[in-house]
């Protein structure tokens, strides 16, 4: 008889933070700057607590079906045939997401690492250390969640604070002085970068306290919030809007800026790539779990180890796919459109259960 | 069991496979070190002559049979990549421009324009962010080729010059880094870049090269400078001199140690106003030949008025000179307007040479000066 099964409060924090915090984290000062200009800042906070408030819903909806996933419930809110149409979309956005962090992993890699080394090494090394993973199971990939927040969370947390000295705060005087537009824009390019927190989708059968879900699993949105907005102060604030956008990884410029103790420390650059890695390692492997374990329960079965194995292939093809960086700008859009529409689904799906009175806390 | 351990055998040279990382692997006997790059215009227009320095690390050796730390090579090219091409051709090893330390840039090259050939250092991550770039008055590959009293290579000790004597001295200026190139190319900004004149055996690193477009329109010599880094509001510390009057004694110079300048637009009834916050404080450094026989306050109060007197000429003198005779903009106004009046700059913005040229300095200046030395005699 096993005594504490499931994952700890922090555990679901950590969970949704670093599977949110992930590939994105190279370019969302340009995606900000490029689309809001100037109000990139304030467009990155509130895309970021509308991410939250989305969070929020899909806590909510799982909140009323305890024991189940998205896959599961989906069947009963929406009807069996719907149901199932519901998470067979659902798996092939996960597959979708996942071949674009491995694609952009190995991509920006080379770019800016190993040169030479050929791209489908890269991306087999990091698959099968995915799947060894989560083969690991749920708790495995809380504990290494939870191991490699701190690290992550540290070296943005450098760059940021190196960095915010050199903020040239007379560039934040023109902010909304170009209305409202800018800001909507941006918010609605933004939101992808926040995208991650559908992992609370499957997390509430797994977890150990299941009321305490909302409050912390929104919790896992605060540090992405706060650090995604203060990379775009820090990089807008020192290049301006204009240069920020023209850069293609430009966390990574305000990496290189640093030189500490006069130039004894330099290259940061690689020290921050390093612990990037392990940022893309963790919302990789979460959107694995996803995808294995929609598969799995549409077929109706419990165990989904199996199936990490049969998905990994699918994952590697649609990964190698892509030719050129068009190619692969055009597959993340299709999978950040997915993810908008995934997400936001929650929200006709928590009314129709309301409206259906499915599922619900039972007392007694 | 048995199977276990051949498997687990088998493993051992598969994990090794995947940890020597051995597609990337740069042996350090291969590379050749650029530490310096000097780019001229050839003889032919549409090329360019490019002077490598390349470090000789063997030289650092005690016992080696290398006498000098380095050597230049010269290549003729079309732009610095394919000359950095042709590099490898003549050499046994591969260059590398990792520990490039300072390019340099001589004077016809810069009135031609720099923009056609800054991209290769935009756009790898081979070149680091904190280059060093200067231009010489003249070749600027004669300037690799000087030999230096302290016997280091030229190409370190112009990037130190640049790097520390801009924390000491006014009148030499802080350096551009690739990542301020960049913003510049993206926005159309003018700047300044550090001036280097070759007087035979020495170097003469003060004063500053303008550029508007890109393009090198003018000089500005030492004193000048001083001015038009208190523009820019990159100021540190460094030392200002000014005559007295004659029953003051000769000449006093102040140690400045704290300085505070800002530079921002101001719309007055549709004419820009560029308004100069400026606070320095300093302790007199030297009299020479003191004849004061003045109480400590009265004579405090009289350097204060000169000095004051004094920067306030040398930035006016500056500001008219950079924008009506090189009708640059290197103080960052356009930039600055920008942010503090972004209606006005929508309405003005294809009107900015004419508003620019007919701005207005007005500069707020306190000199303090807090202590006169460890003598009382003045």
């Amino acid at each position: 008889m096993k005594k504490s099964q499931g994952l700890s409060n922090f555990q679901i924090t950590a969970v949704v933070t670093e599977s949110v915090i992930g590939l994105i984290t190279l370019s969302i000062p340009r995606i900000a700057a490029d689309t809001a200009g100037i109000d990139g800042v304030f467009a990155t906070f509130s895309a970021g607590i509308l991410s939250a408030a989305m969070a929020g819903i899909i806590v909510l909806l799982c909140r009323r079906f305890p024991n189940q996933t998205v896959i599961e419930f989906s069947q009963e809110i929406l009807g069996k045939f719907l149901g199932r149409l519901y998470g067979a979309a659902f798996a092939a956005y996960c597959l979708l997401v996942s071949a674009v962090i491995i694609r952009g992993f190995a991509d920006a890699l080379k770019v800016l690492l190993l040169p030479k080394t050929p791209l489908e090494f890269v991306m087999i090394t990091m698959l099968l250390l995915c799947i060894y993973c989560v083969v690991g199971g749920i708790s495995t990939i809380a504990k290494i969640c939870e191991i490699f927040l701190l690290p992550v969370i540290g070296v943005i947390g450098l760059i940021i604070l190196f960095n915010v000295p050199d903020v040239e705060m007379f560039r934040f005087r023109a902010v909304f002085s170009n209305g409202l537009m800018p800001i909507l824009q941006g918010i609605s390019s933004i939101a992808i970068a926040y995208l991650g927190y559908e992992i609370l989708f499957f997390l509430s059968p797994v977890m150990k306290n299941k009321n305490k879900i909302v409050s912390y699993g929104i919790a896992g949105m605060v540090v992405p919030i706060i650090i995604y907005t203060s990379l775009v102060f820090v990089a807008i604030g020192i290049d301006g809007a204009l240069a920020t956008s023209d850069l293609i990884y430009p966390t990574v410029q305000l990496a290189r800026r640093i030189a500490l103790l006069g130039s004894f420390i330099e290259k940061f650059d690689i020290f921050f790539i390093i612990f990037w890695i392990l940022a893309v390692f963790t919302s990789a492997i979460t959107f694995l779990y996803m995808a294995s374990i929609s598969v799995t329960r549409l077929a109706g079965l419990r165990n989904y180890k199996p199936f990490i194995f049969m998905l990994v292939p699918f994952i590697y093809i649609i990964a190698i796919l892509p030719q050129n960086i068009v190619q692969i700008s055009m597959l993340t859009q299709s999978a950040d459109y997915a993810g908008i529409l995934m997400v936001s689904s929650s929200v006709p799906m928590l009314l129709i259960s309301l409206i259906r009175k499915k599922g619900g806390i039972h007392h007694g | 069991m048995a199977r276990r351990m051949l498997l687990f055998l088998l493993l051992i040279p598969l994990m090794l496979l995947s940890t020597t990382s051995c597609w990337d692997r740069l042996e350090i006997e291969d590379q050749a070190f650029i530490i310096g790059v000097a780019v001229d215009q050839a003889e032919d227009p549409d090329k360019i002559t490019v002077t490598f320095q390349i470090a000789q690390p063997q030289a650092f050796i005690a016992e080696s049979q290398v006498a000098e730390p380095f050597f230049n090579i010269k290549e003729t090219a079309e732009d610095v990549t394919a000359a950095r091409n042709q590099l490898a051709r003549g050499i046994n090893w591969i260059p590398t421009m990792e520990h490039c330390q300072v390019i340099l840039v001589g004077e016809e090259l810069a009135r031609e324009g720099l923009k056609k050939h800054m991209d290769f250092a935009l756009r790898t991550h081979e070149v680091r962010r904190r280059l060093q770039i200067g231009v010489v008055q003249g070749k600027a590959g004669d300037i690799l080729d000087m030999k230096f009293k302290s016997d280091l290579v030229p190409s370190f000790v112009i990037s130190e010059m640049m790097n520390q004597n801009s924390q000491y001295t006014f009148s030499l200026t802080d350096y551009m880094s690739i990542g301020s190139l960049h913003v510049a190319s993206v926005e159309n900004y003018d700047f300044i870049l550090s001036r280097i004149i070759p007087i035979g055996e020495k170097l003469d690193m003060s004063g500053g090269a303008v550029f508007r477009n890109f393009h090198l329109s003018g000089w500005l010599s030492g004193e000048e400078l001083i001015g038009a880094r208190f523009l820019r509001g990159d100021v540190s510390s460094g030392y200002l001199t000014v005559d007295l009057p004659p029953d003051l004694g000769d000449k006093v110079m102040l140690r400045v140690f704290e300085s505070q300048s800002e530079l921002r637009p101001e719309i007055r009834d549709d004419k820009l106003y560029a308004i100069l916050d400026l606070r320095l404080e300093g302790d007199i450094n030297e009299i020479v030949n003191p004849r004061a026989k003045l109480t400590d306050s009265e004579f405090i109060s009289q350097c204060r008025a000169l000095f004051e007197n004094y920067v306030k000429t040398i930035i006016t003198n500056t500001f008219h000179k950079v924008q009506r005779e090189y009708e640059s903009d290197p103080f960052r106004l356009k930039e600055k307007l920008e942010s503090y009046y972004p209606e006005f700059w929508k309405e003005n913005a294809d009107n900015w040479d004419e508003i620019y040229q007919s701005a207005e300095l007005e500069i707020e200046g306190e000199v303090r000066i807090r202590r006169i030395g460890e003598i009382k005699s003045r």
